[in-house]
């Protein structure tokens, strides 16, 4: 039975990578050094799912315009005019011809669509503020473009309304507008030229030239900037950036950096490099470290800069799971707790959420001597039913973690001697499992049916750049059916998504 | 839009016959409206601090933690008792600091759940500053998906007046980088063919959200609303972007006595960084030092009166750094700090902490109420400008209690009474803020008004 299928959210403001990435792109100019970057305030994740180009957390606010005004005045004088801006005039008299046509022509690529008259009509008079001669074409020029990187139509990934088709009377995306879902999903940047072309072709929406084009936006280069985009906001690696060192226990900014390489690393060479099953990163027992991060793993330091180590004869190593860039994420500055981390679990791989604690939650773990193991002291704590109902779904996930320091250095007695475990019992898939240690566990994830559709269910979520909500869960179902018989790669779950009818619905109803 | 329309509007924001409209940082006292009245504009600014403080370090006067702020007694009115009722989805950090100078609560973090204090009366009283509001301050970066924590001046649901957290930021968002330009300086060519031109680029951004927003631009209800949201900050930045336009053609008025564009601070970020002078962000004497100069540009913009509202930031919503004193150290004030305050090892650290951070927010009212700087009055700007101090818990802090709630009130124009006012009758919040809009002069139903039953005994 065919069940609603709802698009992406419309009216999204680009992420500073996003428009980093695009101004990279489409004009050439490096916005990435400090100086520029920090010109924008960092996005902020959406609450319940972590992503950043969740439409609920990007808010448009003074400091930003103030922000993008000044970078859109730095852009426009650092862009080169020859092979640069040039390359979309034609001629450069001071005719109405020769403004219209440069203005038509950047504006196709910075607006992601062709131009209306009143576009048109907005940006040319910038030619005359600069002045009336041939010589002032090119100053005329970056007043233009420093008014279109202001623009809405730039800013925001806006759609309209009234595109109707006339097969079925209602609205659809047009096909600029798909060409633009799909090249933010796979490149976390902007349509490119050619894919502009693509979409305005006649064949761009036909099953085999879509699929087509599909393919060659993940064949391109950009779509590891894409995944490593991705990969950020699911696996949440930009909290490392702002993450409080603690030096005390040897947390130091160069180690924190290195955490977040080498799971980014990994993640880049199961799902990419090597195209493997996407579970693969829950047992993988390759990985890449830096000094720094060889040294919580306990093994002999690369010269310089990262190696690859085979952790095959350390039990104590495996997948993701026990990274320290995963195991130190969301964790308090002093200690990490296996509360912390079962909920980074079930938030990250089961794509489950816990209601809203009560207000005083937090602070009574607090009141309970912290001489017990962690295990023991939630033990205690979760012995009210009150507290029991909610943690008993996320602590035994952090259980297979309390070996771990807050560094993701293991020891099997903690600070006070106590012996530290790994194992315990969860439920996946509805079903009690026991794992006799971390490795297990690890193993169990990658098994899980709950874990293996959150994997397609994350990207989905990513793509659409809203919560999912009851109507997208049947869509997720068909999409799961089709990325286990792929083989669960990265590339085929964002290909079957990026072909789905889910990618080419109109955005939800007010 | 045509560009006769944009001539039009442009000729607006000029003023009638090419006079420049009061953006009173370029005028003079003695030649501004503002300084033809001899009452003192409307100010309100929210300063917000972190974790609460326990009741019995409050019920003494301005003595104990309470001593920095013994020099304002006089112009304090120190309301206690007040129940905060907003919800959230997390814990009471999130549900206090959602509630602070709101007064709602809300289903999602990233936003609160209606317009600050500071904004209401910055719109009802029509003010025509440089800046509308100013947001700034420092914060531990904790919890950076709860923009409620750390951003406390919205203009609705969805609207943040994100807060500086940089320095560096800070003074560019203030000063915009440019001189002042007094009337009659020297007219630089190049500098007034950029900032004409800077107001072209912004008229065609202006036009094309405009664009968007009507009817013949095609989009949703809510992307209209939200490109409306956006639109309104793009006309603050070419209002100012007139103004300095004004200033280089050598049309504007005198800086205000006083009033000086400072030169550029120390860059300091409370989580970014960079570490100045061996001091790491993160850290409680980073955050001091970065205080020290926050404090010191938010004075002079309100000295040059380039803003009246907004707010101040001494700490997120359950921030968590570690604490060293000379009583103590703690690795994390939060959860081993004022979690823990029922252990006696534990409270003197907490105390010194509460005492730290009301040493810096004193720090604040000691430079608004500097008598070298007088209102049009002859008052200090302390005197003229309502300061709401306030804090996400109530008495029970280990507990994230929501009763009890502590707020003070300095300054505001002497329409409230001074002294220790504990209300009984678990009155809540809302009312202590539709209180202060009530001795502002504005009747509006601020807040949810399910908690409102009456304005509290404290109008003087």
């Amino acid at each position: 039975m065919p069940h609603e299928v709802v698009g992406p959210s419309s009216g999204r403001r680009l992420t500073k990578a996003e428009y980093i990435n695009t101004v990279s792109d489409l004009l050439r100019v490096d916005l990435s050094g400090v100086d520029d970057a920090s010109t924008l305030p960092d996005d902020q994740p959406a609450t319940g799912g972590g992503f950043r180009n969740d439409i609920n957390a990007l808010l448009p606010a003074a400091v930003l315009t103030d922000a993008y005004e000044t970078l859109a005045t730095s852009v426009a004088q650092r862009v080169a005019w020859t092979n640069g801006l040039a390359d979309h005039a034609s001629c450069s008299e001071p005719t109405a011809a020769c403004r219209e046509g440069f203005v038509r022509d950047l504006g196709r690529l910075l607006y992601r669509r062709p131009l209306t008259d009143n576009d048109v009509q907005n940006l040319t008079p910038l030619f005359d503020a600069a002045g009336p001669a041939a010589a002032d074409f090119e100053a005329g020029a970056r007043l233009v473009l420093s008014a279109m990187l202001q623009s809405p139509h730039f800013l925001y990934r806006l759609e309209r309304l009234d595109n109707i088709e006339p097969s079925s009377g209602k609205a659809h995306p047009s096909s600029f507008e798909i060409a633009t879902r799909l090249s933010y999903f796979a490149w976390r940047s902007a349509p490119s030229a050619s894919l502009l072309d693509a979409a305005a072709g006649t064949d761009f929406a036909s099953p085999t030239s879509f699929a087509a084009t599909v393919n060659t936006l993940f064949a391109d280069p950009n779509a590891e900037r894409g995944f490593q985009g991705y990969a950020e906001d699911w696996l949440q690696l930009y909290r490392l950036d702002a993450r409080t060192p603690s030096l005390d226990q040897g947390v130091t900014p160069a180690l924190i950096a290195e955490m977040k390489e080498e799971t980014m690393r990994f993640a880049t060479r199961i799902a990419l490099t090597e195209s493997r099953d996407l579970t693969a990163l829950f047992t993988d027992k390759q990985t890449e470290l830096g000094p720094a991060l060889a040294g919580i793993y306990g093994v002999t330091p690369p010269a310089q800069g990262f190696a690859p180590f085979d952790l095959t004869s350390d039990p104590n190593r495996i997948g993701i799971l026990t990274q320290p860039g995963f195991l130190i994420l969301n964790a308090a500055p002093e200690r990490a707790t296996i509360v912390h981390r079962g909920l980074m679990v079930l938030r990250v791989f089961e794509c489950s959420e816990v209601p809203a604690p009560p207000p005083n939650a937090a602070t009574q773990i607090d009141m309970i001597p912290q001489n017990l193991t962690d295990r023991d002291r939630f033990a205690l704590h979760t012995a009210a039913p009150t507290c029991k109902a909610c943690h008993s779904a996320f602590d035994p996930l952090g259980y297979p973690f309390e070996p771990y320091d807050l560094a993701g250095r293991f020891s099997t007695k903690d600070a006070f001697g106590n012996t530290l475990r790994s194992d315990g019992e969860v439920i996946l898939d509805g079903v009690a499992r026991d794992f006799k240690n971390t490795a297990e566990f690890a193993g169990l994830m990658a098994q899980s049916a709950s874990v293996q559709r959150c994997l397609l269910s994350k990207m989905f979520q990513y793509a659409l750049g809203r919560s999912l909500n009851d109507a997208d869960q049947a869509g997720i179902d068909d999409l799961t059916e089709q990325f286990a018989s792929a083989g669960r790669t990265y590339l085929a779950g964002m290909g079957e998504i990026a072909t789905s009818p889910a990618l080419r619905a109109m955005a939800p109803t007010e | 839009m045509t560009t006769k329309h944009r001539f039009a509007r442009r000729q607006f924001l000029r003023g009638a016959g090419g006079a420049a409209i009061a953006l009173p940082f370029l005028l003079s006292r003695e030649g501004s409206t503002f300084a033809q009245t001899s009452s003192a504009p409307e100010r309100l600014i929210t300063v917000f601090f972190p974790q609460g403080i326990p009741a019995s370090l409050r019920n003494n006067g301005f003595t104990g933690v309470l001593a920095p702020l013994a020099p304002f007694e006089s112009k304090t009115t120190m309301v206690q008792g007040l129940n905060c009722n907003a919800d959230s989805p997390n814990n009471g950090h999130s549900h206090g600091s959602a509630g602070f100078a709101c007064g709602f609560g809300t289903p999602v973090l990233s936003t609160k759940g209606g317009p600050s204090l500071d904004w209401v009366v910055y719109q009802t009283t029509k003010t025509d500053t440089f800046l509308p509001t100013l947001s700034a301050g420092f914060s531990a970066g904790d919890d950076i998906e709860e923009s409620v924590r750390f951003n406390h001046s919205w203009r609705g649901v969805n609207q943040p007046n994100i807060a500086y957290l940089d320095t560096l930021k800070m003074f560019q968002g203030i000063f915009g980088g440019q001189p002042m330009m007094p009337a009659g300086s020297t007219v630089d060519p190049t500098v007034a063919l950029k900032a004409r031109q800077r107001v072209s680029v912004l008229d065609a951004v202006v036009a094309d959200y405009q664009h968007v927003v009507s009817d013949a631009g095609g989009y949703s209800p809510s992307i209209r609303n939200l490109i409306s949201d956006h639109l309104d900050t793009v006309r603050e930045l070419e209002k100012r972007a007139v103004a300095l336009q004004l200033a280089a053609n050598g049309q504007g008025a005198a800086p205000m006595i006083g009033c000086q564009t400072p030169l550029q601070p120390t860059q300091m970020d409370s989580i970014l960084g960079p570490s100045v002078n061996g001091l790491d962000p993160k850290t409680t004497p980073y955050f001091t030092a970065e205080w020290s100069i926050i404090v010191d540009l938010y004075v002079l913009a309100m000295r040059c009166d380039l803003v009246r509202f907004g707010n101040l930031l001494c700490g997120s919503g359950g921030d968590s750094y570690g604490y060293s004193c000379p009583v103590g150290n703690t690795d994390n004030i939060h959860s081993n700090g004022f979690h823990l305050w029922a252990n006696t090892d534990v409270r003197p650290i907490v105390t010194d902490h509460i005492n730290w951070t009301m040493t810096n927010i004193a720090l604040f009212l000691s430079k608004l109420d500097d008598p070298a700087f007088k209102d049009v009055d002859g008052g200090t700007l302390l005197d003229n400008t309502t300061v709401l101090i306030g804090t996400e818990l109530g008495d029970d802090v280990a507990n994230h209690g929501m009763t009890d709630m502590p707020f003070w009130v300095v300054g505001a124009k002497k329409r409230f009474k001074v002294g220790d006012f504990p209300i009984q009758g678990g009155r809540s919040d809302v009312e202590l803020y539709n209180t202060l809009l009530r001795g502002t002069g504005i009747n509006l139903a601020f807040g949810d008004q399910k908690y409102f039953n009456d304005v509290l005994p404290i109008l003087a």
